[in-house]
């Protein structure tokens, strides 16, 4: 059993080397099947998919939804309580300001404007402070917060299954090496790392005009460069597992190459935990976001996220007055997400654990 | 190895035992510092800087600054009058140039030294020595002999050695002291007032010196090794949590001192503070209310914004295109609606701001300057051939600089969205942290920049010197000669109506220049319980802690009955009974 | 035993030497300094303090002086010792560049044991919590008590700490007036903010237990033992019990290191004076030694975790040979 050393804070990492402990080291030649079999039959794995897939495609869509703009601002008489939608379905109040817009939008928010023209939902989940929808903000926000989530999943995936993997079949000093490098960077405290990325990228350029890269991008780039050293912990201790198994041991005595053992032994086995490890690394992500937002790191206005909007909630939790709506529409959304990818996470790892359904 | 019980079941059972007990103790540890509630208690947000008097700059130190020291003179918290501190009596030469002041025979430090002329000398002196690295240094340059002092150059910037014999500040006698001015200055006694012109005790801190000669500033402000000659003495410091005073009874006013103990606690988020007061467990809150709950207080009691001498306004790189033309900057200006920003998102009774000194700075009234239009703002932009008819704007995104804090976040997302709508203008909203903020600020990076400035004292040279070509506040790259000519004119000016008249021609020529788009003059926001006594409502946001004193039932209900201002009444935390000064209690009974 | 534990340290000087290295990096390649301020000061004035604090020193010297006693003058030769502040090597952080009248020693050392005893209690609820959930789901598998006890430990996964922070005080401090809403002195004063702290680390734990627990009992010598006769319940406690434990202890180290920075959002809204605060603090206000000092604590504290999590693995899980380390 390795004991290696446990670093991590946010992205903790030794639940998931447990997790991967349960995985049983064994040929599985009909996997996917299995677990597709498996998921579909288990209730709460079907919702949390759809919800998900839901989710996504919302926020891919929803410049062309009917909802006013997240950006556009009525000060007079704010924050406002929600309309119970039977009360309020629409009203007539539209105004199309969006603040930067990349072209495919642009030209989404057009067709809606042909569309629907002034017409735009009431404000069902209530308005903030400046009388911008809650709804729509949680909406668009939401594409901030799955952006982020997609950007430590690509990390996680590439850079991070890469290493565990070169460092688990290279030679014990590459190994090494790579496995140190992992850990001092898992030692430097993130928040630290965030703090000086952010403001060393975000410099401002000297000639003040057009910039290459946007703060959101550097934003995106900085969570997904520190989310993925605990998947490279976990692949390379999935890999090094799988190279003394003995089916592996004993297809190369009968003379595999290197490339068809990965192909039929690595992979398939390595897939497994890396797609567990995958929903459990993306909640940690999303709530990293919302951290980074409460300390005024987070993403810059008129863009929205769910962690701006949850930080801006709880700042609206007081005794002196209670705008509830502000914090549950974000805390809502925030904690289905997460809650279906929890429940899906359970569900993969129930369906993947080939072990205990064969006994 | 120890002998380990058998079975892991045991071993188990014994771990989690053994952890049990750590954690306790780590939990008792950590908490052994429990205190009983001070007599009051407030917060002007997180851990200060220091507690040195010539090693801080901001308005919370200088809060707990006036809680241990005294200055020669103070200010009286209600009317801002000069009054008597430290020194009883003096008197001002005919050429308004030589102070001469006479300390009172029973001022004395915490330790029971007198205090005596020769204290002051050496803390000007100290004050004024480069290795200090006072951040306030410069205000003392008014002195004759100080600025060659601090800096060892000569009026025409040849090196100079520095000698101490040539700077205006003499301990004539044991309780004698005289300072010669450059030239008569007529703000020198609200500077005289402010914490910088504190003493320092020099004996104990000559004798950390000796003892530990690198880190004598980390031994020197701790408690029980820290004299000071104010109303209060320090008894307990814990690092970003409370500062716990105590009166000092060695203090000459000591029976007119009502509170025996005064906490200042460091809290980190406004909305705790609230909280914290909410409970009873702080007695004023000095800061910035978050504006969401400002509605739900203004009816209250306990909260009673007042004119504050700050503006805030934005300032505007003019060594950058587009905006070294005046036009742009006028139009910025014009097209804003700063009620809209006032009323709708501060809401605690801000006043737009259309000249960069607040109303209030004494007997000096602002020129008329600017008004708000959107048509005329296009006009600019049209005639300086920058908007085409139809009204599409030529221009360039500019960059609206602010350090996160939610209230910039909040005027810079409103203010943008006028200057899109009136001048179909792109502004793109850069939130910075405070050092990178400043950084660029510094710089000169940036287009647009939220700033604000809050006055030392109640003149407009406090506002207007720092627009001067090359001063270390002006940051925007802007220089004009006349203003330039007419600041130093009203500097040297005597007669008081002639400078204020040089004053408003300076300003009605930066108001028309605009390298800065004032927005909004602030408002004090105390959040104070209303059996408090003795606390202070001025333009300066200035407070005497030895007047505090806590108002009996009695007496609080007379105030209540003579209040002018309608308002919601709010139970207080304080004692029933009051708490009164021992000259007063006494005469009470 | 011993070779692990040299091995151990080993590595562990040498992380220790990268982390300052990297931060001395990161913290001086960022804009503004520690000096900056709204108010400009005189150049006079500002070379004046950048001497104090060494500020004016090349890099290399400013980098020799921070990891330890090491004065070199500008020309490599050995120099006062006495004029310096302490480095690392001596265990001495300095003084704080922006609490100017306290030491980097003495904000630790205050602001420790107040981390340490948020994180005892955080730790407390997580496993109070956790075990209890994990117990009961895994007991009754499948049943509504199972899926209940999964849903709410995931709920405590699924909401950003700031958000349960904020609900708690209103309605445990000031709907009804229970606890403190904030500060810190006595043990009251530690319930909510452990709460909140361990909240989404007693749902790790949970989950943790619930796997551990129904691993254990489908193993052949569980399913020998029931089918003997020994009592259902001494089964539990005598055999599955430590096993299942053993994931749940394994993630304690980095539960502890998530719950002593996670502890920063915790501390600001109950303003604690922990150490949490000063991580943020530090390296917003480019005081270089606090920011320094308070990395230093956390990878140091995150080691020894680390290595005490190796240890009482060892202790529970015979099969687990500490030399083998890879």
């Amino acid at each position: 059993m390795s004991t290696s050393p446990r670093k991590g804070e946010w992205f903790s990492d030794a639940t998931f080397e447990r997790v991967a402990a349960q995985f049983a080291v064994e040929q599985v030649p009909n996997l996917w099947a299995d677990v597709r079999r498996r998921l579909a039959a288990r209730a709460s794995a079907r919702w949390s998919l759809r919800w998900l897939l839901a989710l996504v495609l919302a926020s891919l869509i929803v410049p062309l939804l009917p909802l006013p703009s997240p950006a556009a601002m009525a000060l007079d008489k704010q924050p406002k309580p929600p309309v119970a939608p039977w009360v309020e379905p629409f009203n007539e109040r539209f105004e199309p300001y969006y603040g930067e817009l990349n072209p495919l939008d642009r030209a989404l928010v057009s067709v809606r404007q042909r569309a629907f023209g002034e017409k735009q939902t009431g404000p069902w989940l209530g308005t903030d402070a400046k009388g911008r929808d809650t709804l729509a903000r949680i909406l668009w926000g939401s594409r901030t917060s799955l952006l982020v989530a997609l950007f430590a999943a690509l990390t996680s995936l590439t850079i991070g299954v890469a290493w565990g993997a070169i460092a688990g079949l290279a030679r014990s000093r590459v190994d090494n090496a790579m496995m140190r490098t992992v850990d001092v960077l898992q030692s430097l405290p993130t928040i630290f790392l965030v703090i000086f990325l952010l403001s060393f990228l975000n410099a401002p350029s000297p000639t003040g005009a057009a910039r290459s890269v946007s703060r959101e991008t550097v934003f995106f780039l900085v969570i997904g460069a520190v989310s993925w050293l605990p998947m490279a912990r976990v692949v390379r201790g999935q890999v090094l597992a799988l190279r003394s198994a003995a089916f592996v041991e004993s297809a190369r005595t009968q003379g595999a190459s290197t490339g068809w053992i990965v192909r039929a032994h690595l992979v398939p086995n390595v897939l497994p935990i890396v797609l567990v490890y995958l929903t459990l690394t993306l909640p940690s992500v999303i709530l990293y976001e919302a951290f980074l937002s409460f300390l005024g790191l987070g993403v810059e206005a008129p863009n929205v996220s769910w962690g701006v909007l949850a930080a801006d909630g709880a700042e609206a939790i007081s005794p002196l007055a209670t705008f509830w709506w502000l914090p549950l529409g974000p805390a809502l959304a925030m904690g289905a997400t997460l809650l279906a990818l929890g429940l899906l996470g359970d569900a993969l790892r129930d369906a993947l654990d080939v072990k205990r359904s064969e006994a | 190895m120890l002998s380990m019980p058998s079975t892991s079941g045991a071993r188990l059972a014994l771990s989690t035992a053994l952890l049990g007990v750590l954690g306790a103790c780590v939990v008792a540890f950590a908490l052994r510092s429990g205190r009983p509630r001070a007599d009051f208690a407030f917060t002007g947000g997180g851990e200060i800087r220091s507690l040195d008097p010539h090693g801080v700059t901001g308005v919370p130190e200088g809060r707990v600054i006036a809680l241990l020291y005294e200055g020669l003179v103070a200010r009286n918290p209600h009317t801002l009058a000069t009054e008597p501190g430290a020194a009883e009596s003096w008197n001002v030469s005919p050429d308004g140039r030589t102070y001469t002041f006479t300390l009172r025979a029973d001022a004395r430090w915490s330790n029971g030294d007198p205090l005596l002329a020769a204290d002051f000398e050496w803390s000007f002196r100290r004050m004024l020595e480069p290795a200090t690295a006072c951040e306030y240094a410069s205000s003392l340059w008014l002195i004759e002999g100080a600025r060659e002092f601090t800096t060892g150059l000569a009026a025409d910037g040849t090196p100079r050695e520095r000698d101490w014999s040539r700077v205006g500040i003499v301990a004539v006698q044991e309780r004698t002291l005289q300072i010669r001015l450059e030239r008569p200055t007529p703000h020198f006694w609200p500077l005289l007032s402010s914490h910088v012109f504190a003493p320092v005790h020099r004996a104990s801190l000559e004798a950390l010196r000796e003892r530990h000669p690198r880190d004598w500033a980390t031994h020197w402000t701790r408690p029980g090794t820290l004299v000071t000659n104010g109303p209060f003495r320090l008894v307990e410091r814990r690092v970003g949590e409370v500062l716990r005073f105590e009166r000092n009874e060695q203090y000459w006013d000591a029976r007119n001192v009502a509170l025996r103990t005064v906490d200042v606690l460091s809290v980190e988020s406004w909305s705790s503070a609230l909280n914290l007061y909410l409970a009873g467990e702080l007695d004023w809150v000095d800061g910035a209310i978050p504006s969401s709950l400002v509605p739900e207080l203004l009816g209250r009691e306990d909260f009673d914004p007042r004119p504050y001498l700050g503006v805030y306004f934005y300032r505007v790189n003019v060594t950058r295109a587009p905006l070294e033309r005046r036009e742009v900057r006028a139009a910025l200006a014009t097209a804003l609606r700063r009620k809209e920003i006032c009323e709708l998102v501060l809401k605690a009774g801000q006043q737009p701001a259309f000249s960069f000194l607040p109303p209030q700075a004494g007997d000096y009234r602002s020129p008329k300057t600017f008004g708000e239009s959107s048509d005329y703002a296009q006009k600019l932009l049209v005639d300086a051939g920058l908007t085409d008819a139809e009204g599409k704007c030529d221009l360039r995104e500019l960059e609206l600089h602010f350090n996160t804090s939610e209230v910039h976040r909040d005027i810079a997302e409103v203010a943008a969205e006028q200057w899109r709508a009136a001048l179909g203008l792109k502004v793109r909203l850069r939130n910075q942290e405070w050092k990178s903020f400043l950084d660029a600020q510094g710089k000169l990076d940036y287009d647009l920049s939220r700033s604000s400035w809050i006055a030392d004292y109640a003149d407009p040279s406090s506002f207007l010197d720092i627009w001067t070509t090359g001063h270390e506040n002006n940051r925007t790259g802007w220089s004009n000669r006349q203003y330039d000519e007419l600041v130093a004119a009203a500097r040297s000016e005597r007669d008081a109506a002639r400078r204020r008249e040089l004053y408003a021609n300076a300003e009605r020529i930066l108001m028309h220049e605009l390298p800065c788009i004032p927005i909004y003059h602030y408002v004090s926001q105390n959040l104070v319980d209303p059996r408090v006594g003795g606390f202070g409502q001025n333009a300066l946001n200035e407070q005497s802690p030895k007047y505090w004193y806590w108002r009996s039932d009695e007496e609080l209900a007379s105030v209540r009955a003579q209040s002018m201002r309608r308002c919601e009444p709010v139970e207080s935390h304080g004692p029933s009974a009051g708490l009164y000064p021992p000259s007063r209690a006494e005469e009470r009974r | 035993m011993r070779r692990f534990l040299l091995r151990r340290l080993a590595w562990f000087a040498l992380t220790v030497w990268a982390v300052i290295t990297i931060s001395f990096v990161l913290m001086r390649s960022v804009p503004g300094g520690p000096l900056s301020s709204d108010r400009t000061l005189h150049p006079s004035v500002e070379a004046a303090v950048n001497a104090r604090y060494h500020l004016d020193w090349p890099a290399w010297r400013q980098y020799l002086q921070t990891l330890g006693p090491l004065n070199l003058d500008e020309h490599g030769l050995l120099g006062d010792r006495s004029a310096v502040f302490g480095g690392i090597l001596a265990l001495d952080l300095g003084p704080s560049l922006q609490h100017r009248d306290v030491s980097v020693n003495e904000i630790v050392a205050q602001s420790l044991p107040v981390s340490a005893a948020l994180g005892v209690t955080a730790l407390g609820w997580a496993l109070l919590l956790g075990l209890a959930g994990g117990l009961v789901s895994a007991l009754r598998p499948g049943t509504a008590l199972d899926t209940t006890a999964r849903v709410l430990s995931t709920l405590g996964l699924s909401l950003p700490n700031f958000v349960i922070a904020s609900l708690l005080v209103l309605a445990l401090a000031v709907a009804l007036p229970i606890f403190p809403v904030a500060g810190w002195g006595s043990p009251a004063h530690l319930v909510l903010p452990g709460f909140a702290l361990g909240a989404p680390f007693a749902a790790y734990v949970a989950r943790l237990f619930r796997a551990g627990l129904l691993e254990t009992l489908s193993q052949d010598c569980i399913r020998t033992a029931r089918a003997k006769g020994v009592p259902w319940r001494a089964i539990v406690l005598r055999h599955a019990l430590p096993g299942a434990l053993v994931p749940v202890i394994s993630f304690l180290g980095p539960a502890a290191a998530g719950i002593l920075t996670g502890s920063l959002v915790i501390e600001r809204i109950f303003t604690i004076p922990g150490t949490g605060s000063h991580f943020v603090a530090g390296a917003l206000n480019r005081d270089y030694a606090l920011a320094m000092g308070v990395t230093l604590v956390y990878t140091v504290a995150v080691y020894a975790l680390n290595v005490l999590v190796d240890l009482a693995y060892a202790l529970i899980d015979p099969r687990v040979e500490l030399e083998k380390d890879a």
